[in-house]
């Protein structure tokens, strides 16, 4: 899989003899492998060779030429150029997994954006060591994560490869409640006015982001209705880098928890050999390591030579950790039983408010702060507030940023860092009440499915026969529903890892019969799946299937597509693309493509100087008496059937 | 013979003659009709007149057709209309004998009626129609620099230990240091791991590629931004590196090299490698060449019966100088059409062809190399044909096949031999091959050939140009290039070749991406079955009070593959439907089929 990861400044060596001085980062991912300082300022220097020498000779830009992609008979190395002088290089093997270059261009681009959103700029870093150690922390467990399970980076298919677009969810607010006239107040206004234009938060609280993330259990569903549903403030400039930040660390490590946002959450391997396993965790028990997994339900499980993802035993850890503490101060031994106290329990009713009956959905919906100053003192900084390098009218500062939650739905709450009110539990309590009385109404009307009156919906609408991605060139914004793909299909002994990790620690907490304490940590792991996949007590069919009914709304042929077909397709697409880029048609010039394909479907492309469509059409499910009509003009866009043509005018 | 010669006279379209005299060089290009429009001030209108040309149908029997006409384009703009009264008077002054004169307005409205209906039996009666020959650009323009930067392409040609060999563009003290960090790129790699070489440098937002072909003692390198995909871009490098083993071969570039790794290659090459060197580099950068693309040749339109008969005289005249010739002396004979680098017959041993590169590089140093030969001359040439046998050489005969008043339209005899000594052999079978030739009343037919076929001539409307490739015989056809001579040229400005060239070069942008549409980066075929559209669209910014309005692009194009053929379509611009067009596509994979015998050599003669 993956080779190398380098950062390098040319700028730092003047002669021969300090060429070591370029080398910011250099870390292998094969541990075997270690190569000599020569062996790596070689590598560095061939790169950088081939830098100025495919720059001597092209003509254009700086901006334009940041770029660049090395194709080896095994190997390619994809390397960027940032802030005019650091070039950062991944190198991957090209192995049966196949991924095209272009998704690790783009994570090339998000590893850097993301770390300027935690860190501010290279260039910003006096001590060039301060920046390695930084990279050290941030770079390589963001790299070691795809390394250790490449199919993360396909996860979010096509619309990855542009990380300077993002997504916006699509959703269908057709279908309001308008029962009670009361409801007449919008879930946006909810916000608006009881929220950002109060007086105390009027200058504090900068912007409020609500996202609507694909969690494990559902997001194989419905991929229009993913991505930013809205934020409130005009000026905010980097939207596209922040957005893809959460979009990233959702597919990457399924859901969002606590540690997944605060950036302690990654993916780890485990010892093929069931003993060393042991002896390691004793070990590493000895030396008060934050890894405790020496729970034997769960490394029993864990098939030889697969990876454990630690991100839900990390609360069993912290806990673990904290009682180590209590312990050694008050004497009182650590026994399992007071350990499982400990154990951060699925907040329900942390605030109990009136639950909104008219909802179909499931009434347990779960809500709560994923990061925020609720969370125990003990928890590092990270866990309290994130503070993020955001932009607003042109100035980037340090802004604090509150993660809050409701089933599906993330809210980012950005504010100065200076404003207080965060620290105030009441006030976050409050702040907590709103948002889930907005999204409550979020959800109602555009998740929510009544069949009473969605009848001639229900009439009418089957499973949509076609799938899209538009990308907006000017304001970055990209709608998409082709559905991605979620895994590579591997050695079948690879059974994923993540969910072995999950029902581990499902059976942990239902070996007590869920005891929750009162006492929580304010730890929390935002989505569903408890209700959707808790084995001993199953959901109702009914509730089910009105729940999936609601997102039928969103949901579209592909959906159901195999995970192979899924791939093939994703690589033709990008095929496709790869090829429409390669045109050199003027700038002003327009193109469209339409493709038929051996297995049925259409593909049809647009690129102009404004947007890039791609749209996927399942010609067998055509209307044929639309199909036989030739009365009309029939052009590429036209042929691809009447319910193209009515979305897109409607979207228009 | 003679005689013949006086009717062939006839047969040359009159707008070819005129724009014989008018050209300053004298030369006229093959593969185009050459046709002379109106001075208008309309950029749209195209006024093209075609007097006398050969039906597909009757090509065997040679009837002609008589007509001339023109074509409006569809976006045509009232107000030019109006002012555009040469569009008739130049009809009449080139035809000289025009009997159809369009006088007024009906007949106009006639016309262009007609045009949008090419099948010749609905225009029997009516002078033929031509499709419009004016094909919007949508594609950036290519720079002219001397700077090696600002070039879209440069081939670069080097020895293993760097020596410099060849560059398409640059001086040699500019590609001098180029050379060295080329050969520094490559070793590096190649050292570190055998396994492991460099293939292509991609510079994704401006879409340049650096493709790389180790061919160890020689490198090359392409760079180029032209939009190419790195297969085609590798393909390029391969044909290249191919005419340098046609002329060398490969065991004598090991033997050059294994003395002296450092050896200069320039010193061994004549000079007038270097002169088809960069001759096919222009033919790959910026000629309409899809024989490469395509990976298949192109034959003459001959009818069958003609075909067949050639062939018979070949296998039965190579049966009748087996004595003379013992067997295993010819492997391949073929005769060809010079002018157009067309195959028109073939004779090969049975269960072996020679590969398209070795027949597209043999062709193009005919045309390149010894073009100005004249028909007393015989040359025995050692070619290697490095996808036959990269080790060895192979003798060729070539003699231009002697024919007074067909001075561009020059046909060769090539027969290929294994043995070195053999010259008399090959000279004495060809010598009685002609004859019998000429004996059977064949060599005027052979001649007559002349163009190929117009675009009209197949029943498909609305299609401005098509390429049709049938797999199983690795042969592609295509209708002959309607040249449209363009206004300046009546200055007496030798603009004619520029705006040829221009022509070639649009229909060679559109059909590369109509190629790479359906193909990925590695060269493989996206679909084994797979029907695509491109449409191109761009507006004019000339508002509607300018003087002139300029004609909005809406050109479609379509790529049609089969297990069986490939179809690359372009159609006029302004057509967007789709159902029309793939009519069009399907009567022309039909009509292909239906004339498959004519258009391509089906077996050859096989002994």
């Amino acid at each position: 899989m993956l080779q190398f990861l380098t950062v390098v400044d040319p700028t730092r060596s003047h002669s021969e003899d300090d060429a070591f001085e370029t080398l910011v980062l250099y870390h292998e991912f094969d541990t075997k492998k270690i190569s000599s300082l020569n062996d790596k300022l070689s590598q560095i220097g061939i790169i950088q060779g081939i830098w100025s020498f495919t720059g001597s000779l092209s003509d254009g830009s700086q901006d334009y030429d940041r770029e660049r992609v090395i194709e080896l008979e095994a190997e390619t190395m994809v390397t960027i150029q940032v802030e005019s002088r650091f070039l950062i290089t991944v190198s991957v093997n090209k192995d049966n997994v196949g991924i095209p270059y272009q998704y690790y261009m783009s994570q090339l681009w998000f590893c850097y954006k993301f770390f300027i959103l935690e860190y501010g700029q290279f260039s910003n870093f006096q001590d060039i060591k301060e920046l390695t150690n930084l990279l050290n922390e941030q770079l390589i467990p963001f790299w070691s994560d795809i390394h250790l399970k490449p199919d993360t980076i396909i996860r979010r298919g096509i619309e990855s490869l542009w990380p300077n677009s993002y997504k916006i969810a699509d959703l269908d607010f057709k279908y309001r409640t308008s029962t009670n006239s009361d409801d007449l107040e919008t879930w946006e206004s909810i916000i608006k006015q009881n929220i950002l234009f109060q007086e105390e938060n009027y200058l504090g609280l900068k912007d409020i982001l609500v996202y609507h993330l694909p969690t494990k259990k559902k997001r194989k569903f419905g991929t229009k209705s993913y991505g930013l549903v809205q934020h409130f403030c005009a000026n905010f400039e980097n939207i596209a880098d922040l957005s893809n930040w959460v979009y990233n660390l959702q597919s990457k490590y399924d859901d969002l928890s606590s540690h997944v946002i605060a950036g302690n959450a990654h993916y780890k391997e485990v010892p093929t050999n069931l003993m060393e396993n042991e002896q390691q965790n004793q070990e590493i028990g000895q030396d008060g390591d934050t890894v405790a997994d020496n729970h034997q339900p769960l490394t029993e499980r864990v098939n030889s030579g697969s990876k454990l993802m630690h991100n839900l035993t990390l609360p069993v850890s912290m806990a673990y950790e904290a009682l180590q503490e209590v312990g050694t101060t008050t004497g009182i031994s650590n026994s399992m039983s007071f350990f499982e106290d400990y154990i951060p329990f699925w907040s329900f009713n942390i605030f109990s408010g009136k639950k909104n009956t008219s909802l179909r959905r499931n009434e347990n919906n779960r809500y709560g702060f994923l990061i925020s100053p609720l969370s125990s003192d003990i928890l590092p900084q990270n866990y309290r507030t994130k503070k993020l390098h955001l932009t607003f009218d042109g100035k980037t500062d340090i802004y604090n940023s509150l993660f809050w939650y409701y089933d599906d739905l993330l809210i980012l709450i950005i504010c100065e860092k200076t404003f207080d009110r965060i620290w105030d539990h009441n006030y976050l309590k409050n702040i907590g009440y709103i948002l889930r009385s907005s999204m409550e109404k979020l959800c109602a009307n555009a998740f929510s499915f009544s069949i009473d009156e969605d009848q001639e919906w229900l009439k009418s609408n089957n499973t949509k026969n076609f799938a899209y991605t538009v990308i907006d060139k000017n304001s970055k914004i990209l709608r998409s529903s082709i559905t991605p793909c979620y895994e590579l299909s591997l050695d079948s002994d690879n059974k994923s890892p993540l969910e072995l990790v999950v029902e581990g620690v499902d059976e942990l907490l239902t070996k007590n019969g869920l005891s929750v304490t009162e006492r929580h940590w304010g730890l929390d792991i935002m989505g569903d799946f408890l209700r959707f996949g808790y084995k001993t007590e199953p959901e109702p069919q009914s509730n089910m299937d009105e729940s999936k009914l609601a997102y039928k709304k969103y949901t579209n042929f592909l959906d159901s597509m195999n995970n192979d077909k899924l791939r093939e397709l994703h690589e033709e697409v990008l095929q496709f693309l790869t090829s429409m880029q390669n045109s050199r048609r003027t700038k002003e010039a327009s193109e469209e493509r339409l493709i038929t394909l051996g297995n049925g479907l259409l593909c049809y492309l647009k690129e102009n100087e404004q947007q890039l469509v791609v749209i996927l059409k399942n010609w067998f499910f055509q209307d044929s008496a639309e199909r036989s009509n030739n009365d009309r003009e029939d052009s590429l866009f036209s042929s691809l059937g009447k319910d193209v043509i009515d979305w897109w005018e409607s979207a228009q | 013979m003679e005689s013949d010669e006086s009717y062939i006279d006839n047969l040359i379209p009159a707008g070819m003659t005129a724009s014989t005299k008018k050209d300053n060089d004298g030369i006229v290009q093959p593969g185009l009709t050459i046709t002379k429009d109106s001075p208008t001030v309309s950029i749209n209108l195209d006024n093209t007149i075609v007097s006398q040309r050969l039906t597909p149908s009757s090509s065997s029997s040679d009837v002609l057709e008589e007509g001339s006409s023109f074509m409006g384009s569809m976006h045509m703009n009232p107000r030019q209309f109006s002012t555009d009264n040469g569009m008739n008077i130049i009809t009449n002054d080139i035809t000289g004998e025009n009997e159809n004169d369009i006088d007024d307005q009906s007949d106009l409205v006639d016309q262009l009626a007609q045009s949008l209906y090419s099948y010749a039996a609905t225009t029997r009666n009516y002078p033929k129609p031509i499709i419009s020959n004016e094909v919007p650009n949508v594609f950036q323009e290519t720079q002219d620099s001397d700077e090696l930067n600002k070039q879209d392409k440069n081939f670069f040609i080097l020895s293993s230990a760097g020596k410099p060999i060849f560059s398409m563009n640059g001086e040699d003290n500019q590609i001098t240091s180029y050379m060295g960090i080329i050969h520094t790129i490559v070793n590096y790699f190649q050292l570190n791991n055998p396994n492991n070489e460099i293939k292509t440098i991609i510079l994704p937002p401006k879409n340049q590629k650096f493709v790389f072909l180790n061919k160890n003692p020689i490198v090359l390198m392409v760079t180029s931004t032209r939009g190419e995909s790195v297969n085609e871009l590798a393909s390029q490098l391969d044909f290249l590196y191919s005419y340098i083993l046609s002329s060398l071969s490969e065991r004598q570039l090991s033997r050059l090299f294994g003395k002296r790794s450092n050896t200069d290659l320039r010193n061994f090459l004549e000079v007038t490698d270097f002169e088809n060197l960069d001759r096919l580099c222009q033919v790959i950068t910026y000629e309409f060449y899809p024989e490469l693309i395509l990976n298949s040749l192109q034959c003459m339109m001959v009818s069958k019966t003609l075909r067949n008969k050639l062939h018979e005289i070949m296998s039965t005249q190579l049966v009748k100088e087996s004595k003379f010739l013992p067997r295993g002396t010819l492997l391949y004979g073929m005769i060809v059409s010079a002018s157009l680098n067309r195959l028109i017959s073939l004779i090969r041993p049975k269960g072996h062809s020679l590969h398209t590169t070795d027949l597209q590089l043999l062709f193009s140093l005919i045309q390149n190399q010894f073009s100005n030969m004249n028909e007393n001359q015989e040359l025995w040439v050692p070619i290697c044909f490095p996808k036959f046998n990269a080790n060895g050489f192979l003798y060729s005969y070539i003699k231009f096949l002697p024919c007074k008043n067909y001075e561009h339209n020059k046909n060769v005899l090539i027969l290929i031999s294994g043995q070195k000594d053999s010259f008399f052999k090959l000279k004495l079978f060809a010598d009685k091959l002609w004859n019998k030739i000429v004996d059977e009343n064949l060599k005027s037919k052979i001649f007559d050939i002349g163009q190929g076929y117009k675009v009209t001539d197949v029943p498909a409307p609305l299609v401005h140009h098509f390429i049709y490739k049938a797999k199983k015989y690795v042969q592609f056809t295509m209708p002959d290039l309607e040249y449209h001579q363009s206004e300046e040229d009546s200055d007496g400005n030798p603009s004619f070749q520029n705006a040829k060239f221009e022509y070639a070069k649009k229909l060679r942008t559109y059909y590369q991406q109509l190629h790479d549409c359906i193909t990925s980066e590695g060269g493989r075929q996206l679909n084994k079955s797979i029907l695509n559209f491109i449409r191109w669209e761009l507006k004019s910014n000339v508002g509607a009070t300018a003087s002139f309005q300029k004609e909005d692009v809406n050109l479609m194009g379509l790529v049609w593959v089969t297990k069986n053929f490939e179809l690359y379509l372009i159609c006029n611009n302004g057509i967007t439907d789709k159902n029309i067009i793939f009519k069009s596509a399907r009567k022309i994979v039909s009509w292909c089929k239906k004339n498959e015998s004519k258009l391509f050599i089906q077996d050859g003669a096989v002994f």
